[in-house]
């Protein structure tokens, strides 16, 4: 067969439930590091969100995953999936082939450029199941992609499997690929801000089916935005990003509440649209995100950061704190005011 | 609406039964055609000094409507009137007056920032189209006003972040003095942290020069901090109209209500207990 090797025994006495343990990712060019050391375990049915502004390389760190890098970068680390033990990072193309689609599966931003638009949506979705032979049968494989379509609530779905996808709205495409993504009942999902170009009302939709799909699968949810409210509809555990490093992570409401990072706190400030200062004010971040490679020396986020002095000239490493972790020389433990 | 009222009590912007549809009737000898609404019978009226919100999700007519404000298309019917003057159904070359008033900021500002121009030429160019030269100082004020440097003047659009773009795209808006901005989807491209900032000198811009503005977004939280009057647009006809207190507080719609209820918040993690709260220093 052309699965990784057999268990060993210790595999077998190591907690089964331990989907992925990520240690020490780190993506980059021949000249920027663009992601640097990110570190975090998922285990069946975890629910975990990345969150950070653009160019903080979320979208890296899950691509590095699936072997999906673009051409000219490259990932280091090991990221170790499930049973099989197998390292995601520099498996061959054969093996990653084996797991895309199947074991792990992704729903990216735009529904447009995931479809071929050349097939009837419901033929893609029987793809998936064919390719991978959980459904070997032709027609039975068209069935199946009929009740998939049906289950992520396709009004119709009989008649959308035949749509092509310049046929269906944003938010419809983005069903028929989540559709695909949970075809093969994966024990990984990712998702690339798969609500960000949609409606607010088809985006509670959508989010309320990703939940459900991978509540009902049992599967974790590695789930990559920007919008803090829709990370916090969706996910348990946070992690959030800047500059390429894992600056802060912990539990959802923890995180969110006492943010420990200047950098979470400012995050959580600006999203915050409802309250503003005596002057009328929303709270805002100073500057804005350098560009790949300007990031300052020390502590990335040194430049912008109101507690900063001589000590952030040194690189704080992501350190657990009694209810998460950190990575800052002055986090607002506690927020002593 | 009769020509004996004052000006004051003249709205500014106005859409009287306003209809744009795309396609034609179905005939005998065009049996499959069809026609879309993407507006259906739009009546609206804007005072001088609101700070006035569209929202509605993709398809509403949002953009169309702006379209419409803006001389940009032409209604199937009904009126589109800016201080009293008719819009709809003028040429280009009669629409200079609108052109000096009414400015519009768009969403992607990589896309409407021409990338083989300076920025002083960008801003420059309002200026130039309408018949003024006052040149590189009018430039620098501009800048400032908007918070970039002099310096940026020379520099091309790819040189700057998502945010500062944004800013001169502002900048190139404000250039003619309008005494309306239209906002289309102005910050929904732009960061967390820049968007609050983009936000904030908006607010600002709009005291200083004393604008009107036309805030068009489907974010109903952005909508609800910058606007005092809200139009809620649902497939192409107007849902309701009212204050922002009253849109988001109590709205007379089941649509409007639907529509706050979907859109996700953050306050029922980062609100614990009272006391928990300690999102400010």
């Amino acid at each position: 067969m052309d699965t990784p090797p057999a268990e060993s025994a210790e595999s077998q006495t190591a907690p089964v439930n331990e989907i992925l343990r990520v240690d020490g990712i780190s993506v980059g060019t021949r000249r920027h590091r663009l992601v640097h050391e990110i570190s975090f375990t998922l285990q069946r049915g975890d629910r975990v969100g990345l969150i950070g502004e653009s160019g903080c390389g979320k979208s890296l760190t899950a691509l590095s995953l699936l072997g999906l890098l673009p051409e000219g970068v490259h990932a280091s680390g090991s990221a170790i999936f499930g049973k099989s033990k197998l390292d995601l990072i520099g498996a061959g193309e054969k093996q990653l082939a084996q797991l895309r689609g199947r074991e792990i599966t992704m729903v990216f931003q735009e529904p447009m450029t995931a479809l071929n638009p050349t097939k009837p949506v419901g033929k893609q979705v029987a793809e998936v199941l064919r390719i991978h032979r959980t459904v070997t049968d032709r027609k039975a494989a068209d069935e199946e992609a009929v009740r998939l379509l049906d289950q992520v609530r396709l009004p119709d779905p009989a008649r959308a499997a035949r749509a092509y996808a310049h046929q269906l709205s944003g938010g419809q495409r983005q069903r028929v690929v989540l559709a695909m993504a949970m075809a093969n009942r994966p024990s990984l999902l990712l998702c690339d801000e798969p609500t960000t170009a949609l409606d607010v009302t088809v985006q509670a939709q959508m989010l309320e089916l990703i939940v459900g799909g991978v509540t009902e699968n049992d599967s974790s949810l590695l789930f990559i935005t920007h919008d803090l409210a829709v990370v916090s509809t969706v996910c348990q555990r946070v992690i959030v990003m800047y500059g390429g490093r894992a600056i802060e992570s912990g539990d959802i409401e923890e995180v969110f509440r006492r943010p420990r990072h200047p950098y979470t706190q400012g995050l959580l400030a600006a999203s915050d649209l409802s309250t503003v200062d005596e002057h009328g004010k929303l709270a805002t971040i100073p500057g804005s995100v350098p560009a790949a490679g300007q990031f300052p020396e020390g502590c990335v986020f040194r430049n912008r950061c109101q507690r900063a002095d001589d000590t952030c000239l040194r690189e704080p490493r992501l350190t657990a704190h009694e209810a998460g972790s950190v990575a800052c020389w002055h986090p607002l433990v506690g927020n002593a005011a | 609406m009769t020509g004996m009222e004052t000006t004051a009590e003249r709205p500014l912007v106005e859409a009287r039964d306003v209809w744009r549809t795309y396609g034609r009737k179905p005939s005998k000898s065009r049996p499959r055609a069809r026609q879309v609404h993407a507006l259906g019978g739009v009546s609206l009226e804007i005072a001088r000094g609101d700070r006035f919100g569209v929202v509605g999700e993709s398809g509403s007519g949002k953009s169309t409507l702006i379209r419409l404000f803006a001389g940009l298309d032409q209604p199937t019917s009904g009126a589109v009137y800016f201080d009293g003057q008719l819009v709809s159904g003028r040429k280009e070359r009669h629409l200079g007056f609108l052109r000096r008033e009414l400015q519009v900021v768009f969403q992607d500002p990589m896309g409407s920032l021409d990338p083989r121009m300076k920025v002083r030429q960008i801003i420059a160019e309002p200026l130039v189209a309408t018949g003024r030269a006052d040149g590189l100082n009018r430039v620098y004020e501009l800048l400032d006003a908007v918070g970039l440097s002099r310096e940026a003047a020379d520099r091309f659009p790819h040189q700057f972040s998502g945010g500062e773009r944004q800013r001169i795209s502002i900048a190139r808006a404000l250039a003619p003095g309008p005494s309306v901005l239209v906002a289309d989807e102005a910050v929904s491209a732009l960061d967390v942290s820049v968007r609050a900032q983009i936000l904030n000198l908006l607010v600002d811009l709009i005291n200083d020069f004393s604008l009107t503005m036309v805030f068009v977004s489907h974010d109903l939280a952005v909508v609800r901090r910058v606007c005092d009057r809200v139009a809620v647009l649902h497939d192409g006809n107007l849902v309701e109209v009212g204050t922002t207190e009253q849109i988001y507080s109590d709205a007379a719609q089941p649509y409007t209500r639907e529509l706050i209820a979907a859109a996700p918040v953050l306050r029922h993690v980062t609100e614990g207990p009272a006391d928990e709260v300690r999102l400010d220093k």
